[in-house]
């Protein structure tokens, strides 16, 4: 409920931003670019791309090498963990699952938070009342403590963590998406069809959601940081996914015990959750001032 | 204005009801509580008086109305594991989450404002730069690796502080620099954003045409102005710093409410994790609701409806 508030609050601030950034923003954000397409070959090509096999134990020597520069080999150039597993062949299976978890979260999440949006914004009304006060409700609740709840019940799975996360993020599409569906309403081409006797569904479809795409897409890019830092949190609390599968968080939790002697192990998969978040808000802070900078207060 | 407060209270009490009713209809999908707290060799008519004392022979929604009778009362059930009622529970935990949260939120603040009007004062130069840098990574860093990373640096290398558990005040220092790191990079950004249209303004440039010293003007006329959005976001972020006490808990081994939870989760206590789950949306729900009457009287410009 505070949250919508503090929107209307910020709205002022805008104008500000726009003219603060112009010359730095203007440009291709190159750093995320690149990031995000090493992440992206790291995801798809894991197999293929991963020097070993990331859940493969290695022999008692193996264990805990350093990265090359810190006194270890190019054999492991990010090292070894308690197991003798090679750290960069996890991380690269370990970009497969978060951008997979991305994805899908990203498109229930997204498309469900949508369609309220859209419905909320057309119908206004009670439907409207009622569903903002629902997304209100969403935001009030601590996401991360029913995670650890439901990790109770029903212990954690791979499938439960989509839900969860998808629960994470359809209220922020909902709200901005109602916001704009509000004002497109009022269009003439809106009213138009209406006359014209097209349906509700086809007005929606056809006539409003193309105009709200654009914030759908600003909304996602932001959202993913998002995501991969909610269930990177999970899966290094445990109620994520669940080992052996590895997962950045989990593997930060696993090499935490170690940190005096190998550092890396525990270090490392944050530093590939920092950039990878780091990529994707400057690349939406790059997408929303291309596309429609009076999304600044997002 | 009273319109406006009543709407608000309502949906708070709302919240906490929907609240209550997903946390009991979770209870319930665990399964009988029967099956948790009673032996295998229990016999039937024990089974069946623990079933009537408990009122589980009830319709749901009677279970659900002697569920909320208790909560009202401040009982919250027994912890499966340690057989103490969950409240005396949390309420030693309570303490511990607070002080680090306040201290937290203290360094969100005494790091955020400043930082965020250097960055304004300073706009596209390398304090501005080097702030922004300080909230990016906040807001991009897991806090569990902003964690780590303090334990390694200042705990294990330079051995200047403990690692974790909670001794003096130095052993608050990394959990409350590592809770409060987010917040104050987003408390920079708001007030360097504000800062910057505050600084636009006709006021502020007359105050510096009639020759007030630059320094002044800045704090006098300028941040002033600039810092309602940023209040409110401070009332917030004290509440999002509760929840955020459950990841930097569990890497300081700091005995509060996050640590309570992880240890219900590794030993199924679902009675606790449900306690703490109620406790949380009223600090959070009752923040966001006295932040909400706060700024009403704040901010004389805003309209409610």
């Amino acid at each position: 409920m505070a949250a919508t508030r503090i929107a209307g609050v910020l709205a002022p601030s805008r104008s500000i931003g726009i003219r603060g950034g112009v010359s730095t923003l203007q440009r291709w954000p190159i750093s995320s670019i690149i990031i995000l397409t090493a992440l992206f070959i790291a995801a798809v090509g894991a197999p293929w791309v991963a020097p070993y096999d990331p859940s493969q134990d290695g022999s008692l020597d193996d264990r805990h090498i350093p990265p090359m520069f810190f006194g270890g080999t190019a054999e492991h150039i990010l090292g070894t963990d308690h197991l003798g597993r090679d750290t960069l062949s996890r991380l690269i299976y370990g970009a497969r699952i978060s951008m997979l978890v991305a994805a899908i979260v990203l498109v229930i999440g997204g498309g469900i938070g949508t369609l309220i949006g859209l419905v909320s914004g057309y119908f206004g009304g009670w439907v409207d009342e009622v569903l903002m006060r629902i997304v209100d409700i969403k935001f009030s609740l601590p996401l991360i403590l029913i995670a650890l709840a439901l990790a109770i019940i029903w212990g954690a799975s791979i499938q439960l963590l989509m839900g969860l996360l998808a629960f994470l993020i359809w209220g922020s599409f909902s709200r901005q998406v109602r916001g704009e569906a509000l004002v497109l309403k009022e269009t003439d081409y809106v009213k138009l069809a209406r006359v014209a006797g097209a349906s509700t569904s086809r007005i929606l479809y056809k006539h409003i959601f193309p105009g709200v795409m654009n914030t759908v897409v600003v909304v996602a890019t932001f959202q993913v940081g998002s995501v991969i830092l909610a269930e990177a949190s999970l899966s290094f609390l445990g109620a994520g996914i669940p080992p052996p599968t590895p997962a950045w968080g989990s593997m930060a939790a696993a090499g935490r015990l170690y940190i005096t002697t190998a550092w890396w192990v525990t270090l490392i998969p944050g530093l590939a959750i920092a950039l990878t978040v780091i990529a994707f808000t400057l690349l939406g802070d790059w997408i929303r001032d291309k596309v429609d900078p009076r999304l600044r207060q997002l | 204005m009273q319109k406006f407060l009543f709407r608000r209270f309502a949906a708070a009490v709302v919240t906490l009801l929907t609240v209550s009713v997903l946390v009991f209809a979770l209870a319930r999908m665990q399964g009988d509580p029967r099956t948790i707290l009673l032996s295998d060799d229990t016999t039937q008519e024990d089974y069946d008086a623990w079933g009537r004392e408990f009122g589980l022979d009830k319709p749901i929604a009677v279970q659900y109305l002697i569920y909320m009778g208790k909560l009202v009362r401040g009982d919250l059930g027994k912890s499966v594991l340690q057989r103490v009622p969950v409240s005396k529970l949390i309420w030693s935990r309570i303490p511990n989450s607070a002080q680090l949260a306040a201290l937290a939120f203290f360094f969100s603040i005494i790091i955020g404002v400043p930082l965020g009007v250097l960055a304004a004062v300073t706009r596209g130069g390398v304090w501005d730069y080097l702030a922004r840098s300080f909230a990016i990574i906040g807001h991009a860093a897991p806090s569990f690796w902003i964690g780590l990373v303090l334990i390694f640096v200042f705990a294990v290398s330079l051995e200047w502080l403990p690692t974790s558990r909670k001794s003096g005040l130095d052993s608050m220092i990394l959990p409350a620099i590592t809770l409060g790191w987010g917040s104050a990079g987003g408390q920079l950004r708001l007030v360097r954003s504000s800062m910057l249209e505050v600084l636009d303004t006709e006021y502020v440039k007359l105050a510096r045409a009639k020759g007030v010293p630059g320094l002044s003007v800045i704090w006098k006329h300028a941040l002033r102005n600039a810092m309602i959005a940023p209040l409110t976001f401070a009332g917030l972020t004290l509440a999002g710093l509760i929840t955020g006490t459950i990841v930097v808990e569990t890497i300081f081994a700091w005995p509060g409410l996050g640590l309570l939870s992880i240890q219900a989760l590794n030993n199924s206590d679902y009675p606790v994790i449900q306690g703490v789950i109620l406790m949380v949306t009223l600090v959070y729900v009752v923040t966001a609701f006295g932040v909400d009457i706060l700024y009403a009287y704040l901010d004389p410009r805003i309209k409610y409806t």
